[in-house]
């Protein structure tokens, strides 16, 4: 019932679609961009739907069922970007057999712009991922790991900037403490930096030096942790920093039904959304945008 | 040369005019749209198929289920877990014994390690490496009484139903009420044999009272392999919640 509703929504999207070139050669007179997010996390390998006798997830997920799904909103709106956040990979025999191929190609085929690194990612040993990463016709992203000297060095960037439709898209990755979640021999040569102060950094890049209309992290940090609410994760991280609009989570699992509003240090809201696990739900978020120039740009600064 | 310089002036002229500031006036979101029931995809379809085919051979039925079982089924304790921690001691103590000529004590792994249900009905190869697709070995650690005390406390704060067997422990109110290890009291001046995985073995998982233990014992099997084994000569599979660790009222 709930999906027939939301074809229906996307229905709707698409006859204005249609329209959208014609008001786009009258540039001016065009008063709102919108951009579609679509996300996934934790996928972890899986490939196939669920099986039928499946106790909870009967029939569920699969990568044919999200790429048809990713197809038709894109139809509907072209001005849309597929994230991801992280864990892409352990789970199911594809990844112990093809250690990783299977799951790039796919993504890469569905139009995935940008994932980034889960501490599942290095299952392999950081050598077999940066080669797997041939098979990725998108990147993976991250700013608070150090891979100096690593196989890795040079084929992660810290953020990227997508350009939709005349908006600047910044996007980082932030990546989980892997020690004592990954054997150490599988690492080495990794460090990771403090979230928030990186978070911060790149942010003020993004925003001043790059004028970038919107910001979001792909965070495998994880949404939040019951035993200790100090330890960092995507609450943490939306409370302590600025100029993040969107937190794509992952690592914890957490099925949000819808995403979160919290506030961060300047007072203004961040989303924070995350989609369980196993490819069987899809974040969807629309921004729209007014090309209204910002006047009180001094109201960014805050010492 | 000059026509060169025009268009250059034209495109940064048209790059500085699109360099406009854009403000989020509007965001829109619904649920998160559960994705299921969908018609083929043939250019996907084309790309899985085949590695699809190469693991077939993994769809062989191992053995038959009598009950769907789940590592969230219980509270301190699972189904699953309690399914997995019995068989992975089972297999593992008669290598330690030929190994050693002692007996492990008993055996712990972490909640994290297993993933998915088992489902009702035929179990392949395919299902186990679902629930543990890891590349873990079967490692035993020798460790001190009073590090045993740690992971009981681990345990407790956790809240978790991390796989355990012939560890039988009872919280009342947050505290230690009784240990029993191999149905024996607990003996904090005693060392103990402990079944685990390397992964843990190192501190994974913040399990970080095996990490520097008496001895180490790896046993070279592979975690997977010893369930897929294990099942082949069953058969019929069950499990079900004992209480092996609890809290009371």
């Amino acid at each position: 019932m709930k999906r027939r509703n939301f074809l229906k929504h996307i229905k709707t999207s698409t006859i204005c679609g249609l329209t959208l070139p014609l008001t786009g050669l009258t540039s001016s007179s065009n008063k709102f961009k919108k951009i579609t997010i679509l996300h996934t996390n934790d996928v972890h390998s899986h490939i196939d739907p669920f099986p039928e006798n499946d106790p909870i997830n009967p029939n569920s997920g699969g990568v044919v069922a999200r790429s048809n799904l990713i197809n038709f909103i894109k139809k509907g709106n072209p001005n849309t970007l597929v994230l991801d956040a992280g864990d892409v990979f352990q789970g199911t025999p594809y990844f112990n057999f093809f250690e990783g191929e299977v799951e790039l190609k796919l993504m890469s085929k569905m139009g995935y712009n940008a994932s980034t690194l889960g501490n599942h990612e290095f299952d392999n040993g950081i050598e077999k991922l940066a080669k797997s990463l041939k098979h990725a016709n998108f990147s993976f992203l991250n700013s608070n790991y150090t891979f100096k000297n690593t196989a890795l060095e040079n084929k992660i960037s810290k953020y990227k900037i997508f350009n939709v439709d005349g908006i600047k898209i910044g996007v980082f990755g932030l990546g989980i403490e892997l020690n004592g979640l990954v054997e150490k021999k599988l690492y080495t040569g990794i460090n990771y930096l403090d979230p928030v102060e990186i978070s911060i950094d790149i942010t003020n890049e993004l925003k001043f030096n790059h004028n970038c209309d919107l910001i979001i992290c792909l965070s495998h940090l994880g949404f939040s942790y019951s035993k200790d609410k100090n330890i960092m994760c995507d609450l943490v991280l939306a409370k302590k920093t600025r100029n993040i609009d969107l937190i794509i989570g992952g690592h914890t699992h957490t099925f949000l039904e819808k995403p979160v509003q919290i506030k961060n240090l300047d007072d203004k809201n961040v989303l924070i959304n995350q989609v369980g696990c196993f490819g069987i739900n899809l974040g969807k978020i629309d921004f729209y945008f007014s090309d209204e120039k910002i006047k009180e740009s001094s109201d960014n600064i805050k010492v | 040369m000059k026509l060169k310089l025009i268009v250059l002036i034209i495109t940064l002229f048209t790059v500085s005019c699109t360099n406009t500031d854009y403000t989020i006036s509007k965001i829109s979101y619904e649920d998160n749209i559960k994705v299921q029931d969908s018609v083929g995809d043939i250019e996907i379809e084309l790309i899985i198929k085949p590695f699809r085919n190469k693991i077939k051979t993994l769809e062989k039925t191992v053995g038959f289920s009598e009950e769907s079982y789940s590592i969230r089924d219980g509270k301190l304790e699972s189904t699953l877990g309690n399914l997995i921690a019995d068989i992975l001691y089972e297999e593992s103590n008669p290598e330690f014994y030929k190994m050693t000529s002692k007996n492990i004590d008993f055996a712990l792994f972490n909640y994290g390690g297993v993933r998915g249900t088992l489902n009702k009905g035929k179990i392949t190869q395919h299902d186990l490496f679902t629930i543990m697709p890891w590349k873990n070995l079967a490692t035993v650690v020798k460790i001190k009484g009073e590090k045993v005390v740690e992971l009981v406390h681990y345990f407790n704060k956790e809240n978790l139903a991390h796989p355990s067997t012939r560890l039988e422990i009872e919280f009342f109110n947050e505290k230690i009420k009784k240990i029993l290890i191999n149905k024996k009291q607990f003996n904090v001046n005693k060392n103990y044999y402990v079944l685990t995985s390397n992964f843990l073995q190192e501190g994974g998982d913040k399990m970080i009272f095996f990490k520097d233990p008496l001895e180490i014992y790896n046993l070279n099997l592979n975690l997977r392999d010893l369930l897929i084994k294990s099942m082949r000569n069953k058969k019929f599979i069950k499990s079900k919640l004992d209480n092996r660790i609890f809290r009371s009222k």
